[in-house]
């Protein structure tokens, strides 16, 4: 088990290897799912997974199961619409997974203002650690924070696949920000950085 | 320039503004940036994303999947229609189809329409608009009596009115040349001063034989109708002012 800074417990669970083999055999996933104008690194699938759930195993069961699932699609003629359908498909697989563990609590946490020495003290972390938080917030913030600081997304997308309105994805990544800030500076004190 | 001199709508855009430059594909979002760029909060900020955002890109990939999807693996979007549907090639394209379409259609509809003897009836139309019943031979009889009255008087052969207008009382009638030299016969009923026409149907040039269509066709022009009918050799047209509406009560009664 791990133990979120929110106080969120994280259960561990390793994918099977028969899940595995069984993923490996689809024959529609080739090198290329589709080239296309619009094209997105399948790898920031699972950065995205493993953002939402911090646990490798976790994210790679997910991961597998939403290529799986898109494998089955178009073998069945009926291809994924759009690219952001895998980080939909994903994003509620990750949510179920989470809700088989304790849930993070609502509650007002300290915010800070950005500093300047911020890019500092992110880079004296661990992206295991960054996961970690994340995981750890509340829905939608979680995926809203997810998919934003996978860079892949413009802001119409973003709004799309995280089904929020402007003003809440605003207020959402916002108050991320500055959570993310108060954290770092309780983490890596001034006299650290 | 301080955060503050920002609108509450900018300050919104700004909060979510994309890490990379390339992603900004937003109009009022665009604005929002070149607004916030002049100010230090925005910059820290960008500092703030920028390296959150390489530390997500620093999570390893486990190597089963590296293993079993390459790294230059991409997921595209399907070409939706509404994307093909934006272009202006495709959009010019789809408008003109359509149009042609509608034009085609509304030929077709129209051909359908059509029948021999046509150009004639319409001409009967203008006649009838410009008629008086005082310049008509008065008769006072059934419309379908007067068929012997333009053989015996006129020789006119098979000018006989369908007995769906047979039993219509008569004011007037008379027979004229029409532009092409055709005898017509013309007869004004009392009710809703109707006026029917007999003339001779068109005939095929070559053959010489009278081109025959079944049932009523109905014409408009010039807030006139008509319904015609053809009958061995000879075209009958009721005319009033009206719509073709007026005139369905009369046709759609079963002969005797």
């Amino acid at each position: 088990m791990l133990t979120s800074p929110r106080g969120r417990r994280l259960q561990i669970r390793r994918i099977s290897s028969c899940d595995l083999r069984e993923a490996r055999n689809i024959p529609a996933l080739g090198k290329e799912v589709r080239v296309a104008e619009e094209k997105q690194n399948l790898l920031q699938l699972y950065r995205f997974c493993f953002l939402m759930l911090a646990n490798a195993a976790k994210a790679q069961e997910v991961f597998h199961a939403t290529l799986r699932e898109a494998a089955q699609l178009a073998a069945g003629s009926e291809a994924p619409r759009d690219r952001l359908w895998f980080f939909r498909n994903a994003r509620w697989r990750c949510l179920e997974a989470g809700e088989q563990g304790l849930q993070a609590e609502d509650v007002d946490l300290k915010q800070d203002e950005l500093a300047d020495s911020a890019p500092s003290q992110i880079e004296k972390l661990e992206p295991q650690q960054f996961a970690v938080w994340i995981s750890g917030a509340p829905e939608p913030q979680r995926t809203a924070l997810a998919l934003f600081y996978l860079d892949e997304f413009n802001y119409r997308e973003l709004l799309s696949v995280t089904e929020l309105k402007p003003p809440e994805l605003s207020k959402l990544l916002c108050d991320g920000r500055r959570q993310f800030q108060a954290w770092l500076d309780a983490a890596f004190p001034a006299t650290q950085t | 320039m301080s955060a503050s001199q920002l609108s509450r709508k900018e300050k919104m855009l700004v909060h979510c503004a994309p890490i990379r430059e390339e992603r900004v594909d937003d109009r009022a979002l665009r604005m929002a940036l070149h607004r916030a760029r002049k100010t230090a909060a925005f910059a820290v900020q960008q500092n703030f994303d920028a390296a959150a955002a390489a530390l997500v890109q620093s999570i390893p990939i486990p190597e089963e999947i590296t293993d079993w999807i390459p790294p230059d693996t991409f997921i595209a979007s399907r070409r939706r229609w509404q994307k093909y549907a934006q272009n202006p090639a495709f959009l010019a394209t789809g408008i003109a189809i359509l149009v042609i379409a509608i034009v085609g259609i509304f030929q077709l509809v129209e051909r359908l329409n059509r029948f021999p003897g046509e150009a004639t009836a319409r001409r009967l139309l203008t006649t009838a608009s410009s008629t008086h019943s005082m310049m008509l031979d008065p008769v006072k009889t059934d419309a379908g009596a007067l068929g012997d009255f333009f053989f015996m008087k006129h020789r006119l052969v098979r000018y006989d009115v369908p007995p769906e207008f047979a039993e219509l009382k008569t004011i007037g009638c008379r027979v004229f040349d029409d532009e092409e030299g055709q005898r017509v016969a013309q007869v004004w009923v009392v009710e809703k001063k109707m006026q029917f026409f007999l003339f001779p149907a068109e005939r095929d040039p070559r053959t010489g034989k009278a081109r025959e269509f079944s049932g009523w066709r109905s014409i408009e022009q010039e807030h006139w109708a008509g319904a015609v009918k053809q009958d061995k050799g000879v075209c009958f047209m009721a005319a009033l002012r009206g719509s073709p509406k007026d005139l369905a009560p009369y046709i759609s009664k079963p002969k005797n």
